[in-house]
């Protein structure tokens, strides 16, 4: 089962990311001879404490931040953007208005429709076809109570960039009690992430290992220092109050070498991933009737391609395309067990001839030429027998139905 | 998500796929009996089409003997389609008795399905009673005990309640012309929201509707604080009516709110200037934004 997982071509590096074979051998001493408790007393402890101090440093060095304090290890970006988003709240008890996007990661539309229920209102802002969002509306949804802003930085689904840095320097000058908060975990390794120059308006920053060539179990949110925020996990001092729980050492490890590979990784490897993409992309509209880029129009990351088939449905082209060995993921209702498509593509108003048929493909670190051949070879013929059976396409003409 | 498909769905998926002789979709030239179900907003649909062997003495004993379609869907949507055109041709049936075929005799048919795709095995069910609905009125037989299954209208607009496949316009219409105030007066009414209550509390769900369709309920706060402010932002009107808009240089007035002005500026000493501006004029208070 394992020897089958080896062939795939796995284009699907937003849902998680191989781990990097330096990360692993980084983590192992950690897992074998080091098992020790950071926090007890007796010398061979002081291994554990000090690894962790020195990948705290590491993060903040890879963010631009300013103090190692100001970074806190957590379980997940999951974790990291319920902890922004409660512990604002909890610190801000007079404040009962957030501010969101409508393509946010379920990790913040959920936390945020839970909250409505608990008496707190949210003001959810649209974006454009483009998957663009309007400064006017942000701008008109700040009122005096708004305790936080959480505004992602590159979408999980398309790959398109909100411009955090304006965005926050708005809600900020306006009120600067606002806590601006944004979920990085798209754009760590995609985007540079400077909080002290460009992004020195970002209160509190989301994102997690598992996207970046570390492990699943272990994310970080960057709380700049003296914001106002309660811990979300109680029951213990660790994380200097803020997160308690026995540190995740092995893991905590591997976070800092992945973060240490992307200080390293050259800008030679995020081109050769944009150029893959944009060959990819260019091959399929010279290819394939009847296709639409969403967000291609926007400033998108490097490596994501999110493309919308007319008149069939995206599980089918998910399933038909792992029938030869490719993984990708799609935004289509059938994938997720509700009858929709995605919330990124309703905010974005794609049609549904459109919207269920939507692929994500997301190139990553050890993508090769290689793969991007092989989905070439194979996506145009998933998609015409597809269609052949589709009643909204004629075959005939090879064009949609009247 | 990932989907545990069983043998058979994956089966008759790639077949259909891959292999036209075998499989069943397709189109009949005039057909004794066709319907279709499901819509592309609902993100299922299914066209049915099936010949008849027809028996000269009592057309209620016509016999399928070919049947066809063309899906829009899930990996188990195009498998169910499958399933049901065999499970009609293999057994012989009149369209009478095929519509007795159930949405489980499908399920069980593919060996299983997940929980959330029973819906694609119900889409044959409905699909069939359609074209049953049609063979019989061909025919001129008075089908009894039998309504003819509400084809989904509502593809204008975003899907609201995906249990019950309402619309926002549908709703919307609903609530307005039947003055519905609450999710329990929408639920007893139309049904919306009565399933999972996914779309109660969703941004664009059914609180949003009501509260679009019958006004939003401000809340009100108070203190002499508020009063200093709208001061302030009155005379951040007045002053952008008059001297402010000639003698400031800025680009575009994007907004002003409370005591905030949001400006476009060609250049940083603008805002400055205009900053300082209001400061000497109106109150130390307003913040100048360059947007």
């Amino acid at each position: 089962m394992f020897e089958e997982v080896k062939m795939v071509t796995y284009l699907d590096n937003n849902a998680t990311t191989q781990v990097d074979p330096e990360v692993i051998k980084s983590m192992i001493p950690f897992l074998e001879n080091v098992f020790y408790n950071p926090s007890s007393a007796y010398k061979e402890a002081r291994i554990s404490k000090l690894a962790i101090d020195e990948a705290r440093s590491v993060v903040k060095q890879m963010l631009n931040a300013q103090y190692d304090t100001e970074i806190i290890f957590t379980g997940s970006a999951t974790e990291s953007n319920n902890f922004a988003i409660h512990g604002v709240l909890e610190a801000s008890l007079d404040r009962k208005h957030i501010i969101t996007t409508k393509v946010e990661h379920p990790a913040i539309l959920e936390v945020c429709n839970d909250l409505e229920k608990k008496g707190y209102t949210v003001t959810y802002l649209d974006v454009d076809v483009n998957g663009n969002l309007s400064i006017k509306d942000l701008i008109k949804a700040i009122r005096r109570d708004t305790a936080i802003v959480s505004i992602m930085y590159a979408n999980n689904e398309t790959g398109v960039i909100f411009p955090v840095d304006k965005l926050s320097r708005i809600v900020k000058q306006t009120d600067p009690k606002i806590i601006f908060h944004t979920d990085a975990t798209q754009a760590v390794g995609k985007l540079d992430i400077d909080l002290a120059g460009k992004l020195k308006y970002v209160d509190l920053l989301s994102f997690s290992g598992h996207k970046i060539y570390a492990p699943k179990g272990i994310g970080v949110l960057y709380s700049k220092k003296g914001t106002q925020i309660c811990p979300f996990i109680l029951g213990g001092h660790q994380e200097r109050g803020m997160r308690a729980g026995t540190e995740n050492v092995p893991y905590i490890v591997g976070f800092k070498k992945a973060c240490e590979l992307l200080i390293k990784e050259s800008s030679e490897r995020s081109l050769s991933m944009l150029e893959m993409r944009d060959q990819f992309e260019k091959f399929v509209v010279a290819n394939i009737p009847y296709v639409k880029i969403n967000g291609g129009a926007a400033l998108r990351i490097d490596n994501t391609s999110n493309i919308s088939f007319y008149g069939i449905e995206g599980e089918s082209i998910l399933y038909a395309l792992n029938e030869e060995g490719i993984c990708i993921s799609t935004g289509s209702a059938c994938s997720s067990g509700s009858l929709a498509p995605s919330h990124v593509m309703q905010a974005m108003s794609v049609p549904f001839t459109y919207a269920h048929g939507s692929l994500r493909v997301s190139f990553g670190r050890f993508n090769s030429k290689k793969d991007l051949e092989k989905i070439k070879n194979v996506l145009p013929n998933v998609i015409s027998k597809l269609r052949e059976i589709s009643p909204y396409w004629d075959c005939q003409k090879d064009l949609p139905v009247e | 998500m990932a989907w545990e498909y069983s043998d058979k769905v994956k089966d008759l998926f790639m077949k259909a796929i891959t292999n036209k002789e075998e499989s069943h979709f397709g189109t009949i030239e005039n057909p004794d009996g066709t319907g279709s179900y499901g819509s592309i907003a609902c993100g299922d649909a299914m066209v049915f089409f099936f010949k008849v062997k027809k028996d000269l003495v009592d057309p209620r004993k016509d016999v399928i003997i070919e049947a066809k379609y063309k899906t829009f869907g899930c990996t188990s949507a195009i498998a169910s389609s499958e399933a049901l055109c065999i499970m009609i041709e293999e057994q012989k049936l009149s369209p009478i008795e095929a519509m007795k075929i159930t949405s489980q005799d499908i399920v069980d048919f593919l060996g299983g399905m997940p929980t959330q795709k029973i819906h694609c095995s119900v889409m044959g069910t409905e699909v069939l009673k359609v074209a049953v609905s049609d063979w019989a009125k061909k025919r001129n037989i008075q089908l009894h005990g039998f309504e003819k299954s509400d084809v989904n209208d509502h593809e204008d607009g975003k899907m609201v309640c995906h249990c019950f496949g309402l619309s926002d316009n549908f709703i919307k219409k609903k609530v307005h012309d039947l003055k519905l105030q609450d999710p329990e007066d929408i639920k007893n009414t139309i049904k919306a929201g009565g399933g999972c209550g996914m779309c109660v509390n969703s941004p664009d769900g059914l609180n949003a509707i009501i509260q679009e369709v019958w006004g939003r309920k401000e809340k009100t706060t108070d203190d002499r604080q508020l009063l200093e402010t709208k001061k302030i932002h009155e005379s951040l009107l007045k002053e952008f009516e008059g001297k402010a808009r000639t003698e400031l240089n800025y680009v575009e007035l994007v907004d002003i709110k409370d005591h905030v002005v949001y400006c476009i500026f060609e250049n940083e000493q603008d805002k400055i200037q205009m900053e300082k501006y209001f400061h000497d004029r109106v109150d130390k208070k307003v913040v100048v934004i360059d947007v």
